[in-house]
């Protein structure tokens, strides 16, 4: 077949292209499919089960057959439709599910053995033995059938995403959607046109349509040229919106750059849009249905209205001599314009006993088609006429037209379900559609263009109306208004041969049959069953049809049987797209600390801590293992000094006159009396009773606090914070802001702690023991003068400091730090070694506090205060939390192998299982100071095991460890080293 | 008094601020600026007096930003805004603050919780929708909104629509924001140029 002619191509302009190896030639304009029809190919794909052959069967993204793979290597898209693969100079395409060759598939032999791959076949006959399924029967199917594969590499293309806001969004850009979009922008509204083409105009580009006496293509392009001269009207072109959600936002795909052959790197090959819009116009047009009779999927078998889209836009046609199939006027329309190309129409075929013919051509009145034939290809078309006899019918290409269905699917999205127009035999639009959106056009069952061009004008006045625009339906050109003559028509029964419904899932009438005597006759039975509408297209041209054969088998109608609903993305999405620019490292962001610099500077091993990087350990050289180093660091720290970097710890600032008050409320302990100048512990409880996160308070004026929290809940804490002062206590004058960011804060920790701050500490501020003792907070100025704040506190349980500047200062303070502490032997400490010597100490911290556990569990059961009311007092009361017999915080020791956090605990002598455990290990570690594996647990009653020997199981690694029960300080626990 | 001095970084460890031309895009990091949020206390009843005004400049309104005297106000929350003055004139702008606000106000120093930047050029809206949900044209000049710039909180200021905007980001976030704006100003230049190329194609 040679090109017709006419159509929406540059034949200035030739590309070439090729298809599993071999070139071709297309023009600008031109699809992938409407470029291989025009060059004589119609066999493009096998078929998902039975590797039949298949040809493009629409002109559109309803696409269930034409699905190739383009582009190469880690590029690879597989499943992409070629009626939405827009040409380009050099495109490579191949087809799919197929091998050795698309012409010869060995897998075809499937066909011949159908009888036994039925619906449901694999439930059948592969139960024996059970446990071939997962490993041999299963990757058997799967292999066997098939689309597409993916390339199994990272996606190297760049996407993107953005935001968009509107007044009118208008879906489709087709006559309803052009002259909403016309009413809309003369309204002075902000409007959003988004279309999956990339040719604007919709049906009035693909058939021969009068508009004011005039080609309908002059409407479309002065309608676009005044959209596109307002700077209020955005128009999407190559976009799809994919969905519509809460609150008017909807989803949309943007094809930025899959029509040209090279890109710059840094131009994203797709956006993905979030729209939000006041209000949205759906005019996405209707889906063709088919027609199921006797192998009826064989390639040169499209929609009618497809076939006649190819030869008006894209002056293609599969075939030289081509035959119609229709229940409706509308396939007539096909005929005529065909004959209009030049293309011989051996028959229109019309279920209709009554139908005219709109033109010259013969007409087989009272009709069916029931059966083709033609090996890769159709070749003759079988008839069966009104009076019951048959012929053979030669044509190259059959157009099929079962009638239209509304192009609905966005209108499902929030749980609106289509319902059924018995009039016009067509689902349409349900009543309760997504709040904001309105249908319009042949969406909404509107199919004259005239009809659309009304309704599309009318519905955008009215939307913009409700928002308080003065917005007037803009005049539409005079257009065909014929009224719908369709008899509703599903498939050809009492035939043999397979008749196919869902074309890409291999699904026939004879499936649905089947489903419906093994009793899957529920519409969501009947679809899993038989996997109807359940490949890549989702069934847009199947669901209908499958839907009226099974009322038609239990003999009811079609929305006693049920309706079909549509969910998001409405065509597929690649996963690029939806993850935008969040991949690899820049998954999320990364909080870097003030000492980040010059930790790197040291060769540091960092570690991610919610957001944040931190310092992990500052290895030195000769230091084989980590271990090694922490050791080390713990070692310094518990004989001279060691700085660690805390900025990370969330730190809120707290004022006003009911600060004091509102830090009553929100910690367990007591507050109020805390002196002037003073840091105190403070346990922060749930409502529920459990503790939620630790950390201090430091009293810097009668009405001023800083509250610390742990690194991991800064952010959970400030939200609880502030749902407190604005929901709970809003009569309180209490003030938050968050200072984490503004403070660089070190903590300076060991013996000789002191010593080095007195060496930049500014002279004037005495830190003495005397004057600022344990707890003790203020500020102070360091280095000359520089702001700064002390807090005498220790998470280590050695003499500890720490000390803030803020932020911009922070990584000279380091430096610092450490030039003036050479003389003690300072070194910098990271969050393992922090984490030995906060075990070592005893000291709750995240794995202790996981949301399980309670202040008695964790032994500060007397914190929580008698004499107050706090968020949690009363529950934590309660039984069955409170009780003595509950688990408690412990220290173990390990009497041979290494403890490991996560095990159980097991008395001596019980098998390790669930209905023995005794409790678990919340942190463990090496314990450089003791020389032995110790850890934290929490134990049953463990309070009263001190001395005990338990075992510590950790089944899931075959590992079983004796350890003796001891408190959980294993240093210090008078706390002497904290006080001198 | 002590040997030691401290050197002051900028949010990307270096003496200088950073700044960044992409086409016609900029991107100034701001180090001369200082911050402090203000939070009106009960004893502040005459905060929204529209003659009150903070070191010369008045309190705006809600999603608001007022500039007057070399100092900028913008609204953060209700009763709450920030206030950025030279960081030359008001080193400790926090004390400054309180120093003449008394028990009127709950002061916090912000100047090293946040790390600002400028950013301008022409058609900056489209850069920005890229980046934040804000409807970004709606937004005039005087305009100030917190965001999320991917998944980190923002201050958007509005100067000049389309043209000067500055934005704000917790310091910590400095380095992965300017990647994201400077990536997004990339893309955008990138797009401009594709999108020329593609009109011609057909």
């Amino acid at each position: 077949m040679t090109r017709l002619s006419g159509g929406l191509i540059d034949r200035s302009r030739t590309w070439s292209f090729t298809f599993d190896g071999k070139t071709y030639q297309g023009h600008p304009g031109d699809t992938l499919a409407s470029a291989l029809l025009a060059n004589g190919v119609r066999l493009v794909g096998r078929s998902f089960k039975y590797h039949r052959p298949r040809g493009v069967f629409s002109a559109g993204s309803e696409e269930p057959n034409a699905l190739v793979e383009l582009r190469g290597g880690a590029h690879r898209e597989p499943n992409t439709r070629a009626t939405v693969a827009e040409l380009f100079d050099g495109l490579e395409a191949k087809s799919q599910n197929r091998w050795p060759s698309l012409a010869f598939d060995a897998l075809a032999i499937n066909d011949r053995v159908a009888p036994f791959l039925t619906a449901g076949f694999y439930y059948k006959t592969f139960m024996w033995p059970a446990a071939f399924w997962e490993k041999v029967y299963e990757p058997m199917i799967r292999r066997a059938a098939g689309l597409g594969s993916l390339s199994g590499l990272a996606d190297p293309d760049v996407y993107d995403k953005g935001f968009l806001h509107c007044d009118l969004l208008v879906i489709g850009a087709g006559p309803a959607g052009l002259s909403a979009a016309l009413t809309a922008a003369r309204s002075g509204a902000r409007v959003v046109l988004a279309d999956e083409d990339f040719v604007l105009g919709g049906r009035l580009t693909k058939d021969r349509q009068v508009l004011d006496d005039a080609p309908a293509g002059e409407w479309v392009s002065a309608t676009l040229a005044e959209l596109e001269a307002s700077d209020r009207v955005r128009i999407l072109r190559r976009t799809s919106v994919i969905g519509a959600f809460d609150h008017g936002v909807h989803g949309a795909v943007e094809r930025v750059t899959d029509h040209l052959a090279t890109v710059d790197g840094a131009v994203p090959r797709q956006t993905f849009w979030k729209i939000y819009a006041k209000r949205s116009l759906l005019c996405a047009g209707a889906i063709e249905r088919p027609m199921a009779f006797a192998n009826n999927d064989r390639p040169g078998i499209m929609l009618a209205g497809a076939m006649r889209a190819y030869a008006n836009r894209w002056a293609a046609c599969p075939a030289d001599r081509v035959a119609i199939f229709t229940n409706n006027d509308d396939g007539h329309r096909t005929a005529v314009d065909l004959m209009a190309k030049g293309v011989a129409v051996t028959a229109v075929v019309d279920v209709r006993p009554g139908a005219k013919a709109l033109g010259d051509y013969p007409l087989h009145a009272g009709a069916v088609v029931i059966d083709s034939r033609g090996r890769r290809g159709l070749r003759e078309a079988r008839i069966r006429r009104a009076d019951g006899g048959t012929e053979w019918l030669a044509c190259g290409s059959l157009g099929v037209s079962g009638g239209w269905n509304p192009n609905l699917a966005l209108t499902c999205h929030q749980g609106n379900r289509p319902v059924w127009d018995d009039g016009q035999g067509l689902f349409s639009p349900g009543p309760r559609l997504p709040p904001g959106l309105s249908v319009a056009g042949a969406a909404a069952g509107v199919f004259s263009t005239h009809g659309a061009l009304t309704g599309g004008a009318e519905g955008a006045a009215k939307a913009l109306g409700d928002l308080g625009f003065r917005a007037q339906a803009a005049a539409t050109p005079t257009a065909e208004d014929a009224p719908l003559a369709i008899t509703p028509f599903w498939h050809v029964g009492g035939e043999k041969g397979r008749a196919w419904v869902d074309f890409q899932n291999d699904v026939t009438v004879k499936d649905i049959t089947l489903a419906h005597k093994e009793g899957f006759r529920s519409v969501e039975h009947l679809k899993r069953y038989t996997t109807l509408g359940m490949a890549t297209d989702q069934g847009k041209t199947a669901n209908v049809t499958g839907l009226a054969v099974m009322a038609e088998l239990t003999g009811k109608s079609i929305p006693e049987t049920g309706t079909t609903v549509f969910r998001p993305p409405y065509t597929p999405v690649a996963i690029g797209a939806l993850a935008g620019r969040s991949r690899g490292k820049d998954f999320r962001p990364v909080r870097r600390t003030p000492s980040h610099h010059w930790a790197e500077e040291q060769g540091a091993a960092f570690v991610e801590v919610g957001a944040w990087l931190r310092a992990q350990y500052f290895p030195r050289p000769g230091e084989k293992t980590w271990r090694d180093t922490v050791d080390r660091e713990v070692l310094t720290v518990r004989r001279a000094v060691g700085v660690c970097d805390v900025t990370t710890l969330g730190k809120v600032d707290v004022q006003g006159r009911d600060a004091a008050r509102f830090l009553d409320v929100i910690y367990c302990n007591g507050f109020a009396k805390l002196p002037l100048g003073k840091v105190r512990y403070g346990l922060m409880l749930r409502e529920d009773g459990f503790a939620m996160d630790d950390g201090t308070a430091a009293r810097l004026a009668e009405d001023h606090f800083v509250v610390t929290t742990t690194t991991a809940q800064a952010g959970p804490v400030y939200r609880h914070m502030e749902f407190v002062r604005q929901c709970l206590c809003p009569e309180l004058d209490v003030h938050l802001i968050s200072t984490t960011d503004a403070w660089a804060q070190y903590s300076v920790a060991g013996p000789r702690a002191r010593d080095l701050l007195r060496k930049i500490v500014d002279p004037e501020f005495d830190i003495s023991n005397e004057a600022f003792g344990y707890m003790a907070c203020g500020a102070i100025r360091i280095c000359g003068g520089t702001r700064a704040r002390l807090f005498r506190i220790s998470f280590s349980g050695e003499l500890a400091y720490e000390v803030a500047v803020p932020t911009r200062h922070g990584d000279a303070l380091m430096r610092v730090l450490m030039e003036a502490g050479a003389e003690f032997g300072v070194i910098a400490y990271g969050t393992e070694a922090l984490g030995v010597l906060r075990i070592e100490k005893g000291h709750a911290a995240g794995n202790e506090l996981n949301g399980q556990t309670s202040a008695d569990h964790l032994g500060m059961g007397r914190l929580v205060s008698s004499k107050k009311d706090a968020i949690g007092t009363v529950l934590s009361r309660r039984p069955g939390l409170a009780g003595e017999d509950g688990i408690r915080l412990v220290g173990l020791e390990s009497l041979d192998g290494p403890l490991t956090a996560g095990s159980h605990l097991f008395t001596e002598g019980d098998r390790a299982e669930a209905t023995n455990d005794q409790g678990w290990v919340s942190s463990a570690a090496h314990s450089p100071h003791l020389g032995k594996s110790i850890a934290l647990a929490f134990l049953k009653e463990g309070d009263k095991r001190l001395g005990d020997v338990i075992t510590v199981a950790n089944p899931l690694q075959g590992q079983s460890v004796r350890a003796k029960v001891v408190g959980p300080h294993f240093i210090d626990p008078e706390g002497e080293r904290l006080r001198v | 008094m002590s040997d030691f001095r401290l050197n002051a970084r900028s949010a990307f460890g270096a003496a200088e601020p950073r700044i960044r031309t992409i086409g016609a895009y900029r991107v100034v990091e701001r180090t001369d600026l200082a911050l402090s949020s203000l939070a009106a206390r009960v004893e502040w009843t005459d905060v929204h007096n529209p003659s009150t005004t903070i070191l010369g400049c008045p309190l705006p309104g809600v999603g608001g930003l007022r500039e007057d005297a070399g100092v900028t106000t913008f609204w953060t929350g209700p009763d709450q805004w920030m206030v950025m003055a030279p960081l030359q004139t008001h080193e400790d702008l926090a004390a400054d603050l309180t120093s003449a606000l008394g028990e009127r106000a709950a002061v916090t120093d912000q100047t090293d919780g946040w790390v600002a930047f400028d950013l301008t050029g022409e058609g900056l809206e489209t850069v920005l929708e890229g980046l934040t949900s804000l409807d970004i044209r709606a937004m005039g000049a005087g305009g100030a909104a917190r965001t999320v710039m991917e998944h980190m909180g923002c201050f958007l200021l509005c100067r000049d629509p389309g043209r000067a905007y500055t934005l704000l980001v917790g310091r910590s976030f400095a380095v992965s924001l300017a990647h994201a704006l400077e990536m997004r100003l990339n893309t955008t230049l990138a797009l401009t140029t594709a999108k020329t190329r593609s009109d011609r194609a057909v």
